[in-house]
């Protein structure tokens, strides 16, 4: 953010900290302007977070002063930051740098608190005049509200300190960006009265109005970062997160015009209802006079300098995707740039597919410390959880892809969400026909019910039918993981259940063995879910007539291109060939690889595990998923492996036999000291019983249903905006 | 938002009260590892997650990262519960002794930057009544107290000479508001103190105790560490004060004897860190024992760290809030 040619504001300056070896407390030690000395000295007080244990730290604080009754307003910020030097018992001392901006300034040239740390962190420790600082001004294209940052807003608007929790990892510039859009919702005049903090302690008492802290102080309103808040059903809260809510609003044009409110405003009752009014006109109205168009920014130096520059020519999302993808060093800027320009659902459309096209900018993002955090701002500004109907495919295909990161997969697993909560969105006409229908089978079951009741003098039954016996269906087994022993012991497992596991037939699978997260993709995608889950590590083997590290070295088809990069670099002029799985075990058995890279439980005769490569083969889990029908037939055999791990085995199929007869040799004496598995259901009276519960049950599901306020069929309770 | 310390539960603020640098923070982070080392059953638990956090995050650095904690910048409170073996009840003629029941109080501690009791920044135009809002909230911290801990650092009396200047303004202060609540008795403040002497493991002040005759071992002490009673820890106190840079410290004492209960001030000689015990004798060494040791320009911990009559101030403090919490005067 480098201001160069933007309006420059005037500012004053005073450094607190301690003299090396100093005895004394926290003080100012330098300072630009003697007057303003004593307003810094009450601020440190007024406004002290704690002891940080991390800094940079950055604190935003309001100050007043009266000259001949006439009041100034001023912006104040700080900047802290450890020194070089230590106090007398050895202690860190740290250095905050504060700067005292005049509200006046601002006024016709609104500005960001981060262009204003960028602008003023980058100066000396003690400017020299003349006291000015090139600031750009305000881009309302730069902010995106989420749904923490839109709850925080209400929550201030309504007068009370909000703190955030849950964003330790989330570093200093990005809580900085939050202080940013959570003020760009709130008219630019209550920042005469705004304090803010990047950090505080949980533990101390303080009157920040938005802080940071691992847990909310008493009396403060937690708002939870990536998530939000309950929202208070006070009247002006409320309110104002139903209005900030509103999806037809542009926020670009609601923050531009609420950032050319710049009269003085307090959070107090004397001027909420003036706070109010001002977002009603700004969201309910054609905005009265939008202010001058904010000049924007200038290139930025960094190497993002085109990024920037297309942004302001008003690029698709597909240009800036393209940019975010050929980032280079730092994914940031870019990915700011793509989020900037995100209005419509065409353009959230148009994300979620460049989310698939670069497989999440995974290769940007990976390597950046808040990786799980750039990957939900992506998905969360795709994926809005109104327009489901627009991504529910492009969220298939995500999930499907085995590319797609772990935190991207979980963020789009949490949109489904649980069933009985969509319903609630659902389209009118859907809703019908399910009460419809529930109604129908409800009818159904009472009439079965009662004509069992006429014909109450049957004999009962005296034995249940047998069930169908299940050796006869075939259960499709699919390894992806090349793991002999575990696949040995699911099929031996189903066996016993009496299904017929088999590796060959065409079709979707029913179990699916595979490496932990490249499966879960497959999971989702077959309706499997895991019943099994547990270590392994992959191990070198090596001939045993061969000296030396070898030459050449085996691997699987499916072996991580991570692993084998991490490998080459270690032992420059390795070859890794890579195989399938059949054919490195056809030349293990004849003795042709020098060595090869296996699971775990593998074994083979001539070969000798290595320890070579041991601290360079990562632990992996192996996941086992499966249908539901077939849970119960696996779960024993996958608890046990599971506690006693995968084992290194030179004859899988005896092996794996040898341990499902451990686990089912049990049986029989639990079985006769039990109640049988499964009790005869041939009494018609307890038929009569179920069908009438049954049908009582669905019938009351049905009229709640029916009666449910036609409102809510359209999902307005939620006060969101349906496309 | 944080939950509130469990309700219903016995609670008293412990204000932390001493010169920057006398080792307030640091006494609160060895109170865990001062607590485990006991062989008795006491504990110490966090009636909050953030309290809780304060004592595991402390503790480690201490304990493991052998880090002291960085100088205070703000007023922190902890909320926590001391459980302890309780006391037989005494045996009456009616009915025979009952079950020890478990000690259990709650302690507030408030952890101010030791500038704070200061007189104020002289900067301030405002008059010399009007204090920063830091102090004002500092001050009422101690007018809801009513036990302090007062840290006397000898060392940095030695060096400096400002222990008054740390204690004389606020407990004028403090008495003015007392006074103006009603709430003096017999002219005097009603709060417990508990004085520490700091840095009991700085030679010099080994030393001072060792020439005066005040050490003895505890006969039950497996490292044999020397310690002095607090019978003879204000005889210690007293003649470091002799010792001060600007000969005031023992205005301290006049002070601590006139504005509090003579009978409700008890003196420890305390040592966060302990004296170093050597792996392999295991046993406190006369020609070896100094734990804190300069290095690069910084200060280093040696070894694991054994506190000194760290936990004994909190526990008395604990015991007689509790007993005058049943029977109030």
């Amino acid at each position: 953010m480098n201001g160069d040619g933007a309006p420059r504001i005037g500012f004053e300056w005073a450094l607190e900290g301690k003299e090396h070896g100093s005895y004394d407390e926290y003080g100012l030690l330098q300072w630009s302007n003697e007057r303003l000395a004593g307003v810094f000295d009450e601020l440190r007080a007024r406004y002290a977070a704690g002891t940080p244990s991390e800094l940079p730290q950055v604190t935003i604080a309001p100050a007043a002063t009266k000259d001949n009754d006439e009041v100034s307003h001023n912006v104040v910020l700080a900047i802290h930051t450890w020194s070089d030097h230590r106090d007398f018992a050895g202690r860190k001392v740290a250095y905050t740098r504060w700067f005292y901006v005049p509200y006046h300034q601002l006024q016709g040239h609104p500005v960001s608190y981060r262009a204003l740390y960028a602008a003023l962190g980058a100066l000396p420790p003690a400017p020299e005049p003349p006291l000015t600082v090139a600031v750009p001004a305000l881009d309302p294209r730069d902010v995106m509200p989420g749904s923490d940052a839109l709850a925080a807003a209400a929550l201030l608007a309504s007068g009370q300190q909000v703190c955030l929790v849950g964003a330790d990892g989330v570093p200093m510039a990005e809580r900085l960006r939050f202080v940013d859009t959570v003020m760009a919702l709130l008219p630019y005049g209550l920042r005469t009265r705004f304090s803010a903090a990047t950090w505080t302690s949980s533990t101390t008492k303080h009157r920040i109005k938005l802080s940071f802290a691992r847990y909310a102080p008493e009396g403060i309103q937690a708002v939870q970062w990536g998530q939000g808040a309950d929202i208070p059903l006070d009247k002006h809260s409320a309110t104002y997160h139903r209005i900030l809510r509103k999806r037809d609003v542009d926020y670009p044009d609601l923050i531009g015009w609420l950032a050319g409110q710049t009269e003085p405003l307090s959070f107090n009752d004397a001027d909420r209802s003036r706070v109010f009014e001002l977002l009603r006109q700004s969201a309910f109205q054609s905005p009265p006079a939008r202010p001058d168009p904010v000049p924007a920014p200038p290139p930025a130096a960094s190497g993002d300098h085109g990024v920037v520059e297309v942004a302001h020519r008003g690029p698709t999302v597909a240009a800036l995707a393209r940019a975010l993808a050929g980032a280079s060093a730092d994914p940031h800027p870019a990915l700011d740039a793509l989020l900037a320009v995100l209005w419509t659902q065409s353009d959230r459309s148009a994300l979620a597919d460049a989310l698939y096209t670069y497989n999440c900018f995974q290769h940007v993002i990976e390597p950046q410390e808040d990786r799980d955090h750039l990957y939900e701002r992506l998905v969360s500004a795709a994926f809005q959880p109104d327009e489901e109907w627009m991504w529910a495919s492009k969220r298939g295909a995500l999930l499907a892809a085995e590319d797609t990161p772990d935190p991207v997969r979980r963020r789009l697993k949490a949109l489904a969400g649980p069933r009985w909560r969509r319903f609630g969105t659902w389209d009118r006409r859907y809703r019908l026909a399910c009460t419809i229908g529930v109604l129908v089978v409800a009818v159904a079951f009472a009439g079965a019910g009662a004509l069992q009741l006429l014909r109450g003098d049957d004999p009962p039954a005296q034995q249940a039918l047998p069930p169908q016996p299940p050796h006869q269906q075939v259960v499709l087994v699919k390894d992806s993981a090349e793991q002999p022993y575990v696949t040995a012991v699911v099929k031996e497992a189903l066996r016993r259940a009496g299904y017929q596991p088999d590796d060959q037939v065409q079709g979707a699978p029913s179990v699916l063995i595979g490496y932990d997260p490249d499966i879960r993709g497959e999971l989702a995608v077959n309706s499997l879910t895991p019943v099994g889950d547990f270590p392994t590590q992959d191990i070198l083997i090596v001939r045993d007539d061969q000296e030396g590290f070898p030459g050449q070295i085996l691997v699987g088809e499916g072996f991580g291109q991570d692993v084998e990069d991490q490998i080459l670099k270690h032992h420059k002029g390795l070859l890794i060939i890579r195989k399938p799985y059949d054919e490195l075990k056809n030349q293990l058995i004849d003795g042709k690889a020098e060595a090869a890279i296996v699971p775990g439980d593998v074994k083979a005769d001539g070969y000798t595990p290595s320890e070579a490569l041991d601290d360079l083969l990562p632990e992996r889990r192996i996941v086992v998923g499966a249908g539901s029908a077939l849970k119960p037939a696996l779960e024993p055999a996958m608890d046990r492996l599971n506690k006693e791990g995968v084992k290194s085995s030179d004859d899988p199929q005896a092996d794996a036999k040898a341990f499902v007869d451990l686990i089912y040799s049990h049986a029989p004496a639990l079985a006769s000291s039990a109640k049988p598995v499964s009790e005869p259901v041939g009494n018609s009276g307890d038929v009569i019983l179920i069908t009438t519960v049954v049908a009582a049950v669905t019938g009351l599901a049905g009229a709640l249903l029916l009666v449910r306020r036609p409102s809510r069929f359209k999902g307005s309770l939620t006060g969101r905006h349906r496309a | 938002m944080q939950p509130d310390p469990k309700p219903g539960r016995p609670a008293h603020d412990i204000a932390m009260w001493g010169a920057p640098g006398s080792g307030k923070t640091t006494l609160l982070a060895a109170l865990d590892i001062a607590l485990m080392r006991k062989d008795d059953d006491w504990r110490i638990v966090g009636s909050d997650p953030a309290s809780s956090e304060f004592l595991i995050e402390r503790t480690n650095a201490l304990s493991t990262g052998k880090v002291f904690p960085e100088a205070s910048q703000g007023l922190e409170h902890y909320h926590w519960t001391l459980y302890g073996p309780g006391e037989r009840h005494r045996r009456r003629w009616w009915r025979r002794p009952g079950k020890p029941e478990p000690f259990e109080v709650g302690v507030g501690m408030i952890d101010a930057p030791g500038g704070l009791f200061s007189a104020g920044p002289r900067r301030l135009d405002y008059g010399p009544d009007v204090l920063d809002d830091l102090r004002e909230r500092m001050l009422n911290d101690l007018v809801k107290s009513l036990g302090i801990v007062f840290l006397f650092d000898p060392i940095r009396e030695f060096e400096r000479g400002d222990a008054f200047d740390h204690l004389h303004p606020p407990l004028k202060r403090l008495t003015e508001r007392m006074r103006d609540l009603g709430r003096l008795t017999g002219g005097r403040l009603p709060h417990h103190v508990a004085v520490c002497v700091t840095k009991f493991d700085d030679p010099r002040v080994l030393e001072t105790a060792e020439k005066m005759h005040l050490l003895a071992s505890e006969p039950d002490d497996p490292y044999g560490f020397p310690r002095v009673s607090h019978d003879d820890a204000r005889d210690l106190f007293r003649q470091l004060c002799d010792l001060s840079a600007n000969g005031n410290a023992d205005m301290v004492l006049n002070a601590l004897g006139r504005y509090f209960h003579p009978d409700r001030v008890r003196f420890f000689v305390t040592s966060s860190i302990g004296f170093y015990v050597h792996p392999q004798t295991k046993a406190f060494d006369w020609h070896d024992y100094q734990n804190l040791l300069p290095e690069d320009d910084d200060l280093r911990i040696r070894g694991p760290i054994h506190p000194i009559n760290v936990v004994e101030p909190m526990l008395w403090l604990g015991r007689r809030l509790a007993a005058e919490k049943e029977s109030p005067r």
